[in-house]
């Protein structure tokens, strides 16, 4: 594992911003949102790493910005890493990890439906779980919503 | 004492043979209430309960109750779950598709008012707000026994029902029955 | 000459009588065959993560047991998992083995359902009926454990809130050996079925990359070759002292599913006896302050649901509320692999395919 680390950061040097190993088999690294994808692509590819299972993929509102959560599991040497990485509130963009990773394909429609995360390069990024006519994404920390009056139909969102 | 007048009182046996003759009315009213056909309407955790209540212990298809899987066939909605925003108008739709005389089950705490999702945006709070309830069965989920008290509960109404309209009698207003917990009718 | 043909498209639900819960397939097919599948979820959305950021920790334990309301202790294992892990709570010895026997006894529950479900899908319906009621006997047991059968919200932070009723361990054996015989039954009736083996053998195949690709977990990974089991690559509780073997098939079909399903149930048979043989004496639960707020920081727990890796993640700025509540439910990765397992499939296989990823829609759209 040390090895595996010490690679990586030489690969990436300053676009890692922090690293914690947590435990023998844990490490979590917070990059910079311009090299996200590169970064799950060399983790997936590199030979001492082979990271094949992408685990999960989430975003939380700090209020000050979005923070996006990858967890990622290697089934060849039982390791994990999560990766972090920041982006802000206002323009929330990052490069999309479907074409790498199949199985964030839902986790990323999700988050745009919920936090209006834009995935560039997603092949399908429309709203999974909430109707596809709501406006507003609820899971904002700013999302404020007053009943509508009609039972059909949802709370609308005060702008 | 004549035939018509032992009929007013229920069936009248022929003697001697196996025919019984009865007024049209209680057989429509005997065969609505015994043969009730309920559309698969299960939402959430409540349809497991539901599937319990039909399966071997609590046994439903003693009481003529099964499960269709189209409205045009069934007679009474168990809504059993809750109840979303984006699942609303087809639940109203398949109530409308659903051919007279029907009957609607809330079943759960979620069907009835909205469950522990107070403050869930996508949630609307019980499927009385548009579709009409005839029995209420509290529970998260409601135990098989609490079902099955409703569902003879709404076997009396029907009962009833057709008591009335056989009496000229105005129909009894449709108050909703409501089983709680403990299984108290309210 | 060229015959012009447009693919029919058919809307498979949100009420259909097969479609395990409310989920709605649109279908583009061609004559026999599904060219294309589109799974629309949402439709119990509640916006439960949301919800959770607005309550204490503790209060949200009583929400995840709607989360995968079939295997409802496994749920409240995971987020009890997470909350200890930000809190850096310890858990009694005694605590961990209880847990461990109630999620055994969940699992063969789940796999029950799993099985009724999946036989009146196939027309065998008299599955249904022989999984319920081996099913009611395990809520019998959980019901005098716990005092509920279906929402039992009893895995607390630090444990579990009451030790076990007198005499339940004896009465656990006596179900683990009338079930033994009973999976015998389940043998004959299906496993040993010609019809029902030609109607699975073959039929939905996963292969191993495209598992791990998608992140597919629990019996769906394990039928596909990949020996992902979290009790066994990453143990919790006491899961490293027992012995039992993990079912690994390589043909990925939805025989294969079943067949993982049904030897799980007889490994969870050996955990439990185990389990009661081994439990200590001690304390069930390490007492927390009335107020509990943890440390600042993210941890996430992972279970073995029944249905695969259940994974709960939680980010703590120190105050009394959660910042963020994540769930990574194991039937929402499941499903998404299911248009690629519909290419080329026949309209009929549609329902064996979609009952052997064994979904539920509640932890789908939580």
């Amino acid at each position: 594992m040390n090895e595996a680390i010490q690679e990586l950061l030489g690969r990436f040097g300053e676009a890692v911003q922090e690293w914690t190993q947590v435990t023998p088999n844990e490490v979590r690294f917070t990059v910079s949102s311009v090299v996200w994808r590169e970064v799950a692509q060399y983790l997936r590819d590199a030979p001492l790493w082979q990271m094949d299972y992408p685990a999960d993929l989430t975003v939380w509102d700090t209020g000050n910005e979005f923070w996006l959560y990858l967890r990622l599991w290697s089934s060849v040497y039982n390791h994990n890493v999560i990766l972090f990485t920041a982006i802000s509130r206002e323009e929330p963009r990052i490069a999309s990890l479907a074409t790498l990773y199949p199985g964030v394909d839902w986790h990323e429609r999700e988050m745009y439906d919920m936090y209006g995360v834009i995935f560039e390069g997603h092949p399908n990024l429309k709203r999974i779980l909430l109707p596809d006519d709501w406006e507003g994404f609820p899971f904002r920390k700013d999302y404020v919503a007053v009943p509508s009056g009609d039972p059909l139909r949802g709370p609308q969102p005060v702008d | 004492m004549g035939v018509k007048e032992r009929l007013e009182k229920g069936l009248v046996k022929v003697p001697g043979g196996t025919i019984l003759i009865a007024k049209m009315a209680d057989l429509m009213a005997w065969a609505r209430k015994s043969s009730m056909w309920s559309l698969t309407f299960g939402l959430s955790c409540c349809a497991i309960e539901m599937m319990a209540t039909a399966a071997s212990r609590y046994d439903l298809d003693r009481f003529g109750m099964f499960f269709r899987a189209t409205p045009r066939q069934a007679d009474v909605m168990i809504v059993a779950g809750w109840v979303s925003v984006k699942m609303a108008p087809f639940i109203k739709r398949l109530y409308e598709q659903m051919p007279e005389p029907k009957y609607v089950i809330a079943m759960g705490g979620c069907a009835s008012a909205g469950g522990p999702y107070r403050d869930s945006i996508t949630i609307v709070k019980g499927v009385d707000q548009f579709v009409p309830v005839d029995v209420y069965v509290y529970g998260c989920p409601p135990r098989p026994e609490n079902l099955i008290l409703g569902i003879l509960k709404l076997q009396e109404r029907i009962q009833r029902e057709h008591e009335a309209e056989r009496n000229g009698l105005p129909k009894p207003v449709r108050e909703p029955i409501i089983i709680t917990e403990t299984g108290a009718t309210g | 000459m060229e015959i012009l043909s447009q693919g029919m498209v058919i809307n498979v639900g949100p009420q259909h009588p097969s479609t395990h819960g409310v989920l709605r397939l649109i279908l583009t097919l061609d004559g026999e065959q599904i060219v294309a599948c589109e799974p629309v979820i949402g439709y119990l959305h509640r916006g439960l993560e949301k919800m959770m950021e607005r309550r204490p920790y503790r209060h949200n334990i009583p929400f995840t047991d709607r989360l995968d309301y079939l295997a409802a202790l496994s749920n409240n294992l995971a987020i009890c998992q997470c909350i200890e892990r930000l809190g850096g709570v310890e858990v009694p010895e005694r605590a961990q083995y209880i847990r461990v026997l109630l999620m055994e006894l969940q699992r063969i529950a789940s796999h029950l359902v799993f099985l009724g479900t999946f036989g009146t899908d196939l027309g065998a319906t008299t599955m249904f009926l022989y999984a319920f009621r081996e099913r009611e006997m395990v809520l019998d047991l959980l019901e005098e454990c716990t005092g509920a059968r279906l929402t039992y919200n009893w895995v607390r932070v630090g444990g579990v809130p009451d030790d076990l009723p007198e005499g339940f361990g004896e009465k656990v054996l006596d179900f683990v050996k009338v079930f033994r015989q009973r999976m015998d039954e389940y043998d004959r009736l299906l496993t040993r079925n010609r019809i029902f083996r030609s109607r699975t053998q073959g039929i939905g195949v996963l292969p191993k990359e495209m598992a791990l690709a998608y992140g597919c977990s629990g019996p769906m990974a394990r039928a596909s070759g990949i020996a992902y089991d979290i009790r066994k690559v990453a143990p919790y509780e006491v899961y490293d002292r027992v012995e039992f073997d993990v079912p690994v098939l390589e043909d990925g079909d939805v025989w294969a599913r079943y067949l993982v399903r049904m030897e799980e149930m007889r490994q969870s048979l050996r955990i439990i006896e185990q389990v009661l043989r081994d439990m200590p004496d001690g304390a069930v639960q390490t007492k927390l302050p009335k107020v509990f707020k943890p440390p600042a920081g993210i941890a996430y727990s992972r279970v073995e649901s029944p249905r695969g890796e259940l994974s709960f993640m939680m980010v703590s700025d120190g105050s009394s509320n959660p910042v963020r509540v994540h769930i990574r439910a194991p039937s929402f990765v499941n499903l998404s692999v299911l248009p690629r397992l519909l290419e080329g499939a026949k309209v009929a296989d549609l329902v064996a395919i979609l009952g052997s990823i064994d979904v539920v829609l509640g932890e789908i759209d939580r």
